[in-house]
């Protein structure tokens, strides 16, 4: 079943003023419970105002977001605080929202809010720093003097906490190195996996984005170009290429072996994809 | 040799620090060089950037622009005149409403003559390929555009070397492509000395020379070639390898000769291309 669902979605920024810009335009689309969704699209594609309306931060100009089923604008409004319990949020650079003395106290503001009992804010704080990977000692530190890789798993543990069916995150990995990046990505393959919750990342690395998500969500000049397997997506180089966007290095090397007649397989997302399928063309060229 | 830069020695603590954020550096860059500075968060990349540029001044040892110690107070002026920077965040470098004035807010504030304030923007816009941009308003650009914008105002100012502090963080493909062949054009075909902090390690495979920081050290300075073919000790400073250079590992350790220093996907095309034809 879908757990996000919109039907001609169109949002339009400063109606009736100089500056009225359609940021989206007639979005139908379906999103199942327990994808894993790599969201691209270049700068201004539409991708953030889009997941704004995924949580009921931004109300359609026409059209209509459904979660879960249910009509979003439609069910009232005490019924939004819910919507967004429901689908978390993270915003890129999170860790600019941190402002709590402890990091257990900022990860601890969004079930407090919910109104739960100390006892389920506890528990859920402690399981939500087990995620990211950060200590209990952590947990008692300022959120100023922990570093800045950690400082992003704590925000990312702040909505986390919240037990959200759909955890949307805005670009989790832009600013840090290369091992904060892979530590970022892992654990949210390990929540994803563990808590079989739907999961969105907007991404500008489309090495991450074939690494880790099942389908991909292409955003253009604010339209859904596509939503489909990560495969197929990556399938055309040159239509992503128009677009702003980009494949993995790897799935270049052999779309390029492919022009030239040297590989006829399925596109190579992955290394280990690259791996097998250059073995496969040398051992074949033996055999031949 | 010509150095733009050199430092000889440089350490240096924040205040109320009781650690070494730099630890007695010895660097020189060479001017007309490209060079690429590599490290972990908190390694010291920026803290040494910013001396650079006497944004900050050695605690221990020494760092001269052009010959200026940037200890030299009154010699502030000469320093920055020679040594520009472009930050990661396009937003926060912009002043003005349109392109053209952004990029004149520097020369303006210097005191410049109106006809050479307009020859020099109309100069440095043309060098980023933003020309045709010069009467619009900065924030309906892409990010690649803004950070090509930051660069013009940079350029004006006639600086011989540009350091880049991240400067492709936020952009999304196209954009990062964009400001990657700016920096390009500017060290090839106008003599800029590009200094580049990132995080990308497929932009440091495009530089002359990779400088690898840990812990306010240098542990690495090498060609490109050289330093990724250190997977193993890139990996232990939380570094990385670019995704061709990878892969040419992993083949090699399952027995399939790809050789070492592939850094780009042509030499990767190419190399596979040489195995298939000699294996027929």
């Amino acid at each position: 079943m879908a757990v996000i669902k919109t039907e001609h979605l169109t949002y339009i920024y400063g109606a009736g003023t100089p500056y009225e810009k359609r940021a989206l335009d007639d979005i139908n689309l379906s999103i199942e419970a327990g994808e894993f969704v790599g969201v691209i699209g270049h700068t201004g594609s539409g991708k953030s105002t889009l997941i704004q309306h995924f949580n009921a931060l931004l109300k359609p100009t026409s059209g209509k977001v459904y979660i879960d089923g249910v009509d979003v604008w439609a069910a009232g409004k005490a019924a939004l605080q819910g919507f967004r319990f429901d689908v978390g949020l993270v915003f890129q650079y999170p860790e600019h929202q941190l402002f709590e003395e402890t990091v257990y106290k900022d990860i601890a503001f969004g079930p407090r809010n919910m109104g739960l009992s100390e006892r389920e804010i506890d528990e859920r704080v402690r399981e939500a720093a087990h995620y990211v990977g950060l200590t209990e000692a952590m947990l008692d530190h300022s959120p100023f003097e922990i570093s800045g890789g950690q400082k992003r798993r704590a925000a990312i543990a702040g909505v986390l906490s919240m037990r959200p069916k759909v955890l949307i995150l805005d670009e989790p990995t832009a600013g840090l190195d290369p091992r904060g990046r892979d530590q970022i990505l892992r654990l949210i393959a390990d929540y994803h996996r563990t808590t079989g919750s739907t999961v969105l990342i907007v991404s500008h690395s489309m090495e991450d984005v074939a690494r880790y998500a099942s389908r991909i969500l292409i955003m253009n000049n604010a339209k859904v170009h596509a939503y489909l397997p990560v495969r197929e997506a990556f399938s055309d180089p040159e239509v992503l290429m128009n677009m702003g966007l980009s494949v993995p290095p790897i799935t270049r090397v052999f779309h390029r072996l492919s022009q030239k007649g040297l590989y006829s397989g399925p596109e190579v997302l992955t290394l280990e994809e690259g791996k097998a399928a250059l073995k496969a063309m040398l051992g074949g060229a033996k055999d031949a | 040799m010509d150095n733009i830069i050199q430092t000889e020695g440089l350490s240096f603590r924040y205040e109320g620090s009781d650690t070494l954020a730099l630890n007695n550096i010895t660097l020189s860059i060479e001017r007309g060089s490209f060079v690429a500075v590599l490290g972990h968060n908190g390694s010291g990349k920026s803290t040494l950037a910013k001396h650079f540029n006497a944004i900050l001044t050695p605690t221990e040892g020494s760092c001269h622009i052009d010959g200026i110690d940037t200890r030299e107070q009154d010699r502030l002026y000469d320093i920055r005149r020679r040594v520009g920077m472009v930050f990661q965040n396009p937003d926060n470098q912009i002043v003005a409403t349109l392109v053209e004035e952004d990029v004149a807010f520097g020369l303006e504030n210097l005191g410049v003559e109106p006809q050479e304030i307009r020859r020099r923007v109309d100069q440095a816009l043309e060098v980023v390929g933003m020309e045709a941009f010069k009467l619009h308003a900065p924030h309906q650009l892409s990010g690649g555009q803004k950070q090509r914008v930051a660069i013009a105002g940079v350029l004006a100012m006639r600086t011989e070397c540009i350091v880049f502090d991240e400067p492709t963080a936020m952009l999304d493909p196209r954009g990062r492509a964009e400001v990657m062949e700016a920096m390009k054009h500017l060290n090839r075909n106008h003599g800029v000395t590009v200094v580049l902090i990132t995080h990308f390690m497929d932009e440091a495979a495009q530089c002359d020379r990779v400088v690898v920081m840990d812990s306010g050290s240098v542990v690495l300075d090498d060609s490109p070639e050289r330093v990724f073919t250190q997977i193993g000790a890139l990996r232990s400073l939380g570094l990385d390898v670019p995704q061709v250079t990878e892969f040419a590992d992993l083949m090699r350790r399952s027995g399939i000769n790809l050789p070492e220093g592939i850094l780009t996907e042509e030499a990767c095309v190419a190399e596979i291309e040489k195995l298939l034809t000699a294996r027929q």
